[in-house]
């Protein structure tokens, strides 16, 4: 009994000493190795153009494109099964409610316009006021907004646990639970998805120049020259700049009735300079997504023109150039069943 | 002690492992992998902060005209930090050090960059804004519709101060600038009240943007300059030399318990592998150790009782042997104290003193009585060892004790034993005696008095007198018998001598003994033995062996008379035989010749009832030889066929002949005993089967090996069978399966036991298989050497047959398969079937197809259709459809050959056919040339080819004289008649005689005698007549002496006339050596092999020819020479001469010539060199004719 204790003893010291011995020849060698790190490529091509059209296909996993797609019109991911993230961002309308401000449970009434989830991806934050750095962070926000959703991640794992089509889904395209880190990656994947390509200014932008009516060019040579491109640039004609709202006059003053949601990216930094700033809406599909501003107060696209014109560009125009901005404007409508909706 | 060092050397390696532990820790804490990924990053983000400062630039100078490209890298800046602190939390998410101060710091600095970023982007946005729209808004008051009136002092100062030098500002921002616009905006503000509403809104707007400009452009330009001034580059320099700087002083810590782990890993490894061996070593030791302990154990337990006690005598252990020889199991001896097992036999002070002894602490021995459990007693030597406890008192006790019981009871035995043995001695007449050696006295035990008739028993006496009273004849003998037993040349001495007794008269003694002891010399120093009076044996001995000289006496005078007997009875059976075959062959009346019929058959079974009961007798009086000579099997078997056929043929049974292909041809053993025992199974078989058929088969029995074949003879029938209980009897003498049988076919009942006698002293074995009413088969078998292989194969390596199509046609099966057998061991292609019709048809399909039989074998006897109506159909029908017929009959008929003559049959064979025979003329048939035409065996063509002779006729008896005349004239010969040897001489020397028939037992000169004379005179003048003897002497000898006395030929009487006439037929044929059979290389070699010859010549013609030429001119003039030189009677001229005809003709690869000439060679002067020259003449003679005839082709 003694010896046999004693010999495995032994043995065993005479493995740990191998296995150290040969572990470390291991690490040596990996030391002399080089190593460079690889950065995360872009979604948006470098471009040092004003803008650029968006690309006609995106890199995406389809399991989870699916997976969020079933989770984006789900009700359980509300407390009381009334409303799903569909219900405000309805994707065939614009990805937007057209509603003057989102209605959550019990018929709520929110305090801000519905922005469009379509070219989300392409933003640089989320909400209008930036308050969620990446689609991941502002995928859950609703869902736990007393206002909005109302719901809470327990209540709503819970939910689709019960469900085996989606424990299945679930393992299939993340090979695990039902997280809630999973929902928000699963939503935010397929929120990439809802990407407008293919629109005419887009073509027009490849080379198609014959595409564009000849106001509609002008409005495009007005676009640039007002200055409206000094903030809607990049290749969401906005999405990545906050401004503040009322440049050139006092649009708050002018409006009164000052709102929570009128404190903009104040409400974040709680930075006195950050007041009444907004984060650049994207004018893509902006044709689509009336009524306007964070707080829809402009039902229309001339409407909205012609506030921006005096509020941003501290100018007045003619009835005709607002007519020509409006008209250019329109095209920027793209194709929406694209990647994320065609399956 | 040495279980505090195990415990000190477990702990030490535990200890040691938790060192190596400790130490791959330490030493495995820096992960140069990781470190590699987190130096990158570092790295990579310094040249992110580089890249977006980059991007900021050239969006305030408008090279870049979107904010994508500072979003997306501020995004992957964001991506790597977190990256960095998933990875390492330890230094920049938890850590305390430097490097995460650092890293918040960093951080910070980057917020607040990022936040200017923002900043940036929002007022350079505005910025560009106005710079784009200030120029418009200028040219919209100058020109146009709105424009202000021409000469307005406004005019000049927007354009010309307020453009001009706000663009400049943005370029190159000045006091004087700055100053010179606010001049500008100020005036315009003042003014603008004077001036329409249109100029007023126009005016605001220039001051709204210019002012923008001037409070944009500075706030941007702060804003990127502390972007671009911001510390964060330096921070992060510092950041990943502080990294850097760490990570080496960890690397450095980490090689450094590396080594130290190295160090101890390898130390560890070292002790580890001696640990091994040692422990490896110590537990082969501890072991071995044990192992012996067991054996020393297993060794005391296997010889030993052994028990140990307590203190108290109480008993806790006893081994398996205590156990046995007390009877009590462990259970119930243990426990139980040493009382249980005494015999009452000691007293009480005996173990007192016992206990005193092991008490003190001494060991005690003594032998003990105890007792079994079954009450029987014990003996045992004991010995009890106390074992001491520390203060020296004992602890307990073992005893080991030894069965002596037996020795206890040997000691009342051996006084027992030796009572025994005088008594013994006493009771069987025998005298024990003991010699000592050393002083010559012997011992003798008491009734070795009585023996020699002694008054007083001398027990002690001197081997010297011993000897002396020895009869003298016997003293030699008995002296050399003791002094080899005292060598040691034999271990026992045994005699029987006659001995001296006081009355004068001999007693004979049997004497044994032994040495019993040696010295170191291995001299004898004492013996000892016993005497015995064996008087009494001795007498009846001697009686038995007079009776049994006197019964041997008798023997041989019967076995004479026998053979006179055999003599006597042959002589008048000649008579009776040979007359009566003479009278049948006049004219006679049917009943004359049916009454002749009758005595010639009853005399040839009486003839055979005798030869039977002479075989027997002597089988019985052990006077049958075998002998053993070189043989053709075939040829016996043809022969012996042959002479039966005739039997079985007039039962109508058929006679089959099957001889396996691989049965040698030539063998050694006695033909003629073989042949007698065939005839005699055959014989039964004929006489016992009334239809079907009989069949002779030989085959060989496994391989030849060491030249010895075991052959096995069949002899098949299809008759009345034997019965299974019979099997045994029919073979004993007197006796046939049932007594009813001789009544019914005739016969000794010898006829099997002399066959299985013959068989039994040829070294074989015979039975039967048999089943009543199917018929019976007798097997043999013997064993003999082999003198040469099948004869088949010149034929078979020829090929000249193979492939060869063949028709066979015959109603009898077995026949059918025999002949296709035959045929296709030749590999020929047989087909058979078997009756006239199916012939008629295969032939014609054959011919149809264009393939027609190259031979067909057509059986004459079938049912139907016989074989000359079969062929005349194949001649009239389908002409062409074999090339030649040949004809099988079971029995030769007069007229037969005419017939096949008629219908152009080329061969006439009489079954049973032998290959040899069917093969012979099978080739001849199909025109192998060296082959002569086949003579047409029938009985009847015998005497139309026969030659007449000249004969003389030497034979006293006047019976004889007559029959054989009478038989000889018959057959067409001449005789003169002499009536004894000497006569025969005189007539001789006459001359005119082509042979000599000489009876053997002649008066005034016997056939021996006279043939010897002759031969001796014949000598003289080189000539050699034939001498063919004729004797009834059918004893064994008879033939070795006639052939000793130089006669070619014999004839036993009564004289079958088939023999005499074929001895004759040779004889006219000039191959009168009738006595083939034991010359068997001369007349089956061949006179002269060409082929061979030719080859031995290298094919060479030229060469062939001259040889050829000196052999004709020198061969024979050699033979002369040799001939003077016998005649003169020099021996070493003829074995010159001998010896240069042999090498003469070694050449011709002629056989026979070199066998004749080594022969004479051999004898030279010799008895049979005559002979010998005589047959050396013939073959010379023979050779020169064939090479004088060879045309070379």
């Amino acid at each position: 009994m003694k010896i046999t204790r004693s010999t495995i003893l032994i043995i065993l010291l005479i493995l740990s000493c191998i296995l150290a011995v040969s572990i470390l020849w291991h690490n040596k060698s990996v030391l002399n190795q080089s190593l460079t790190y690889n950065l995360k490529e872009g979604v948006i091509p470098i471009s040092a153009d004003a803008v650029q059209p968006i690309p006609l296909s995106l890199n995406l996993d389809q399991a989870k494109v699916a997976l969020g797609r079933t989770l984006f019109s789900d009700v359980r991911l509300s407390g009381d099964d009334t409303v799903s993230c569909a219900s405000c961002h309805v994707v065939p309308a614009g990805g937007s409610n057209n509603q003057k401000h989102a209605i959550g449970i019990h018929g709520q009434e929110g305090g801000i316009n519905t922005p469009t989830i379509l070219n989300s991806g392409f933003n640089f934050v989320q909400f209008w006021n930036g308050r969620a750095a990446t689609l991941e962070d502002q995928a859950g926000g609703p869902v736990t907004n007393p206002g909005e959703m109302g719901a809470t991640w327990p209540q709503v794992i819970k939910k689709l646990s019960d469900d085996a089509d989606y424990q299945k889904a679930f393992a299939q395209a993340y090979g695990g639970k039902i997280t809630e880190e999973n929902i928000r990656s699963a939503l935010a994947i397929y929120e990439r998805s809802l990407f407008t390509p293919n629109s005419r200014f887009d073509q027009y932008l490849r080379g198609n120049k014959a595409i564009l009516t000849k106001n509609e060019v002008h409005g495009f040579e007005l676009f640039n020259n007002l200055g409206c491109i000094s903030c809607h640039q990049g290749i969401n004609l906005g999405g990545n700049m906050y401004e503040r709202m009322g440049m050139m006059a006092d649009y708050f003053g002018d409006r009164g009735n000052i709102t929570e949601a009128d404190n903009g990216r104040y409400a974040v930094t709680h930075n006195e300079a950050d007041r009444h700033y907004f984060k650049v809406p994207s004018l893509r599909n902006i044709a689509l997504t009336a009524p306007y501003f964070h707080d829809g107060s402009a039902e229309n696209l001339q409407d909205a023109v012609r506030i921006m014109v005096k509020y941003q560009l501290g100018r007045v125009i003619s009835e005709q150039d607002l007519g020509n901005l409006v008209e250019f404007l329109n095209t920027l409508t793209g194709e929406i069943d694209a990647q994320g909706r065609a399956q | 002690m040495k279980q505090f060092g195990a415990k000190f050397k477990s702990l030490l390696g535990l200890s040691l492992l938790a060192l190596l532990g400790f130490l791959y820790v330490k030493s495995s804490s820096v992960d140069a992998g990781l470190h590699q990924q987190v130096s990158a990053q570092l790295r990579q983000l310094r040249e992110l902060d580089d890249r977006i400062n980059e991007y900021v630039l050239q969006a305030r100078y408008r090279l870049l005209k979107n904010y994508d490209p500072i979003v997306t890298a501020q995004k992957q800046f964001n991506d790597v930090i977190t990256d960095l602190v998933a990875e390492r939390p330890d230094l920049f998410a938890t850590g305390q050090g430097e490097l995460r101060q650092k890293f918040v710091q960093y951080l910070e600095e980057r917020k607040r960059v990022a936040e200017r970023i923002e900043m940036f982007k929002s007022q350079n946005a505005v910025l560009r804004n106005s710079e784009r729209y200030l120029p418009i808004a200028v040219m919209s008051v100058l020109e146009g519709s709105d424009s202000l009136n021409e000469g307005d002092p406004f005019e000049q100062l927007i354009r010309d101060v307020l453009l001009h030098e706000m663009l400049m500002y943005q370029l190159l921002p000045s006091e004087s600038g700055h100053q010179k616009i606010m001049d500008v905006l100020s005036e315009l503000a003042l003014s603008k009240e004077s001036y329409p509403l249109i100029h007023q809104q126009q005016f605001e707007t220039i001051i709204l943007h210019s002012g923008i400009l001037l409070a944009y452009k500075d706030a941007c330009d702060q804003a990127l300059h502390e972007i671009i001034q911001a510390p964060t580059i330096v921070l992060a320099d510092e950041m990943y030399n502080l990294y850097s700087s760490n990570f080496q002083q960890a690397e450095h810590e980490a090689n450094l318990y590396r080594f130290w782990l190295m160090v101890f890993a390898l130390c560890g490894l070292i002790y580890g592998a001696y640990a091994l061996i040692k422990m490896t070593q110590a537990q082969r030791e501890l072991a071995r150790s044990l192992r012996e302990l067991e054996f020393q154990k297993f060794a005391l337990d296997q010889h030993s009782i052994v028990s140990i006690s307590d203190r108290a005598g109480i008993i806790t252990y006893i081994n398996h042997k205590f156990s046995e020889i007390s009877q009590y199991p462990p259970s119930e001896l243990i426990g139980q104290d040493h009382r249980i097992l005494n015999s009452g036999f000691h007293p009480r002070v005996f173990f007192q003193d016992m206990w005193a002894t092991i008490a003190r602490g001494e060991v005690w021995q003594g032998e003990v009585r105890n007792r079994k459990k079954s009450g029987e007693f014990y003996w045992v030597d004991s010995t009890i060892v106390p074992f001491l406890d520390a203060e020296g008192k004992p602890e307990r006790y073992v005893s080991i004790r030894t069965d002596i019981t037996q020795r206890k009871t040997n000691d009342g035995l051996i006084k027992e034993a030796s009572a025994r043995l005088s008594l013994a001695l006493e009771g069987s007449n025998l005298v024990m005696w003991d010699w000592n050696l050393s002083n010559n006295e012997v011992y003798l035990s008491e009734y070795w008095g009585d023996l020699l008739g002694l008054e007083h028993a001398a027990t002690w006496t001197t081997a010297t007198e011993l000897n002396q009273l020895a009869h003298p004849d016997d003293q030699a003998m008995l002296q050399l018998r003791i002094i080899a037993v005292l060598k040691g040349e034999d271990s026992f001495y045994e005699t029987e001598h006659r001995v001296r007794r006081v009355s004068g008269d001999w007693v004979w003694i049997q004497s044994h003994g032994k040495v019993v002891e040696r010295d170191e010399n291995g001299r004898a120093l004492r013996m000892t033995g016993t005497n015995a009076d064996i008087t009494a044996r001795k007498l009846t001995e001697a009686a038995l062996q007079k009776a049994k000289e006197s019964a041997e006496e008798v023997s041989r005078l019967k076995s004479d008379f026998l053979s006179n007997m055999s003599h006597e009875i042959r002589t008048p059976m000649n008579g009776i035989i040979g007359m009566t075959e003479l009278a049948l062959d006049t004219q006679l009346d049917e009943e004359q010749r049916e009454y002749l019929t009758l005595v010639k058959s009853s005399a040839a079974s009486l003839l055979g009832i005798i030869n039977d009961i002479l075989d027997f007798s002597k089988i019985e009086a052990g006077r049958l030889d075998v002998e053993v000579i070189e043989f053709s099997l075939e040829d016996l078997l043809r022969d012996t066929m042959k002479s039966l056929a005739h039997r079985a043929h007039q039962k109508n049974l058929e006679l089959l002949l099957h001889i396996a292909p691989d049965v040698p041809e030539r063998l050694m053993g006695d033909p003629g005993r073989i042949r007698q025992v065939l005839v005699n199974l055959v014989g039964n078989a004929v006489k016992f089967t009334e239809r079907g058929e009989v069949e002779v088969s030989v085959k060989l029995l496994g391989e030849i090996a060491d030249g010895v074949a075991e052959v096995q003879f069949s002899v098949r029938d299809t008759g009345i069978g034997i019965p299974l209980d019979k099997f045994k009897v029919i073979f004993e003498s007197f006796s046939q399966a049932d007594t009813s049988t001789t009544r019914n076919y005739g016969g000794t009942g010898l006829g099997l036991t002399i066959s299985a006698q013959l068989v039994e002293l040829m070294g074989g074995q015979i039975w039967p298989e048999s089943s009543v009413g199917k018929g019976s088969t007798f097997f043999f078998n013997l064993k003999m050497p082999v003198t040469s292989i099948s004869p088949y194969a010149a034929y078979q390596a020829t090929g000249k047959v193979s492939g060869l199509p063949v028709l066979v046609v015959d109603d009898n099966k077995t026949n059918r398969f025999l002949l296709t057998e035959m045929l296709e061991n030749w590999k020929m292609k047989p087909v058979a079937v078997a009756s006239g019709k199916e012939a008629l048809a295969e032939l014609a399909r054959a011919a149809e197809q264009g393939q027609p039989y190259s031979l067909a074998l057509f059986d004459v006897q079938m049912p139907d259709m016989s074989g000359f109506e079969l062929v005349e159909a194949v001649q009239r029908y389908a002409a062409g459809s074999a090339e030649a017929i040949m004809m099988l009959t079971s029995e030769g008929q007069r007229g037969d050959a005419q017939r096949c003559r008629e219908l152009g049959i080329s061969s006439y064979l009489l079954k049973p056919i032998s290959q040899s025979e069917l093969l012979d003329a099978i080739m001849t048939t199909l025109g192998e040339p060296e082959r002569a035409q086949p003579t047409l065996v029938t009985r009847h063509t015998l005497r139309e080819n026969r030659k007449n002779l000249n004969l003389l006729l030497a034979e006293d008896n006047a019976v004889n004289q007559t029959l054989a005349l009478r038989l000889l004239e018959k057959l067409g010969h001449r005789v003169t008649l002499a009536k004894n040897g000497l006569e025969a001489v005189e007539q001789w020397s006459k001359g005119g005689f082509e042979a000599i028939l000489m009876d053997v037992d002649m008066p005034k000169m016997n056939g021996y005698e006279a043939t010897t004379e002759i031969r001796k005179l014949e000598a003289k003048i080189g000539q050699h007549i034939p001498i063919v003897a004729m004797t009834a002497h059918a004893m064994r000898g008879s033939r070795e002496e006639c052939l000793q006395a130089g006669m070619d030929g014999y004839i036993s009487k009564p004289i079958d006339t088939e023999a005499l006439a074929s001895e004759l037929d040779n004889i006219a044929n000039g191959n009168f050596s009738s006595l083939a059979e034991h010359e068997p290389e001369e007349s089956k070699a061949l006179i002269v092999d060409f082929v061979k010859a030719r080859t031995l010549m290298d094919n060479n013609k030229e060469l062939f020819e001259e040889i050829s030429r000196l052999f004709l001119i020198d061969g024979m003039k050699h033979l002369a020479e040799a001939q003077q030189a016998f005649s003169a009677g020099n021996s070493e001229q003829l074995k010159h001469h001998a010896h240069t005809i042999k090498g003469m003709v070694g050449v011709f690869a002629a056989e026979r010539t070199t066998n004749a000439a080594a022969k004479v060679e051999s004898l030279a002067g010799l008895a049979g060199t005559e002979q010998a020259m005589i047959t050396l003449a013939k073959e010379l003679k023979l050779l020169h004719e064939a090479v004088k005839s060879y045309q070379w082709t």
